[in-house]
């Protein structure tokens, strides 16, 4: 039977490298595409990642009890605090071209029609996105691609029930709106 | 990717009110972010595992709290002033602006003003500044407590320390400007105890509420009950003192606040009472900031 994160992260802490190796298999994609997403970064997202990874290794605290909710919680302050620093706001205004730069394109890729049309077409989901409010945006994202319930995301955004219920509504409502006026100038 | 219907987490008024959300599904769908490959998890892995032998290596990080140092000035000092940094401008120029109005308030009008000021302002400024202190947004700094080297509850503590002692020292200097301008209306040791009780009650009731639920509530109960207290007392006031229209109203009950601090063993009780409670609600605050880290 395959070890609860819980149990591998307490193998982790007594310096097991297998524990870390399976416990960064099951991570490094989810946690990635979470910071992804919510930098709109690839290359700061992956600092990110190794950042959190190593927060989460390096604690010395109480074990958490629900390990797959404080990665996130991590990893979410995390990007929080490199949001506010005035570097990554000059950063940002690079990662369309930086994201462009991690994909090269290979013979194995589609024509180069069809990336550009992927990438372009990327780029504008991401400008619908990043118009809504952070707070709304983290919501949805946890939501929607990480499929943390309402409760969880309770506990990693630091609010209550009725307030991360009233967010996913308002990031719907905005998104909606946001793309009906795309839609239809 | 799990396709996750959203309309499930909505209730019948909101799902009315959004209508068909078929197109925002499609659009978070097609918002793709590429997975890491293998080789990016292998480089990821070569850079973690150094910093677990580090980690694993025999020996510990003493915290600066650990208990062979548990008394050392220095080191609750240490964390205080790194605390007093993490405060922004806007909070201590509150304080002051308060304070500078209270000494205005006294030179200009008189002892009883001042006394009145110290008395209804000060529990408002402390549980203001605990709930600001305490809302959500550095609360969300709580992973980053549980790997520093200061426990959460201590942290807790220095910052709620950080916040009374400095509206502390302001009601404190006020009282000294009052001792020092000769404004002697008022015994010392009772006013104390009428100012601190409240003080330490509202800011105790701010903290739990603001920990507990939210630093809305947190605000807005203390805020009320303090309200209550003043509209309770200013009924009291009205029906009780002798007023003619030739005197000031606002004066009569100055006057009156004065008279009661200084005779009224029951007003020192109920200041005594709102401290114990006060302090009781802190320990609370801070068994839930404890369930809250490990939960």
């Amino acid at each position: 039977m395959q070890d609860t994160d819980e149990a591998l992260y307490r193998e982790v802490r007594r310096g097991s490298e297998a524990a870390l190796t399976e416990i960064v298999h099951r991570y490094h994609a989810p946690l990635l595409r979470f910071l992804h997403r919510l930098t709109d970064n690839r290359m700061s997202a992956e600092d990110l990642v190794q950042e959190t990874f190593t927060r989460l290794i390096i604690y010395r605290g109480e074990p958490p009890h629900n390990f797959r909710t404080w990665a996130y919680t991590v990893a979410r302050n995390l990007a929080r605090d490199q949001f506010k620093s005035a570097y990554f706001r000059l950063e940002e205004s690079e990662s369309f071209e930086d994201w462009d730069e991690r994909r090269p394109m290979s013979a194995a890729d589609n024509s180069l029609e069809e990336t550009v049309a992927a990438v372009m077409q990327r780029h504008e989901i991401n400008l619908l996105l990043q118009q809504l409010p952070a707070a709304a945006h983290e919501v949805l994202v946890l939501r929607f691609y990480h499929d943390l319930s309402l409760e969880q995301i309770g506990a990693v955004v630091g609010l209550p029930l009725g307030t991360v219920k009233s967010r996913l509504f308002n990031a719907l409502k905005t998104l909606k709106t946001l793309l009906h006026a795309e839609i239809t100038p | 990717m799990n396709e996750i219907d959203l309309e499930r987490d909505l209730t019948e008024a909101q799902r009315a009110e959004l209508g068909d959300l078929s197109a925002v599904t499609k659009l978070l769908v097609s918002y793709e972010v590429a997975d890491p490959t293998p080789s990016e998890t292998d480089l990821l892995l070569a850079k973690l595992k150094p910093v677990l032998a580090e980690r694993t290596a025999p020996e510990p990080i003493e915290s600066p709290l650990s208990p062979s140092r548990a008394f050392s000035s220095q080191a609750w000092l240490g964390v205080a002033r790194a605390q007093i940094e993490i405060l922004p401008l806007g909070f201590w120029l509150a304080g002051v602006a308060v304070g500078t109005l209270g000494l205005f308030v006294g030179f200009a009008a008189g002892a009883e003003w001042l006394i009145t000021l110290i008395v209804l302002l000060a529990p408002l400024l402390a549980a203001g500044g605990v709930a600001y202190t305490f809302r959500p947004e550095t609360r969300g700094l709580e992973e980053l407590e549980r790997i520093s080297v200061v426990g959460p509850l201590e942290l807790l503590y220095i910052r709620l320390g950080v916040v009374l002692a400095f509206n502390g020292s302001i009601s404190a200097a006020l009282m000294l400007a009052l001792g020092l301008g000769g404004m002697d209306v008022v015994q010392l040791w009772r006013l104390v105890l009428v100012w601190l009780g409240p003080m330490i009650g509202l800011a105790g009731l701010a903290l739990y509420i603001s920990v507990r639920w939210h630093t809305i509530a947190g605000t807005i109960v203390p805020l009320v009950l303090w309200a209550g207290a003043i509209l309770f007392g200013w009924r009291e006031i009205v029906a009780r003192v002798e007023w003619t229209p030739a005197t000031s109203l606002y004066r009569v009950a100055a006057a009156w606040l004065i008279a009661q601090i200084n005779n009224s063993d029951g007003l020192l009780l109920a200041a005594s009472i709102a401290l114990i409670v006060g302090l009781f609600l802190m320990q609370q605050a801070g068994q839930t900031v404890m369930r809250n880290r490990t939960a």
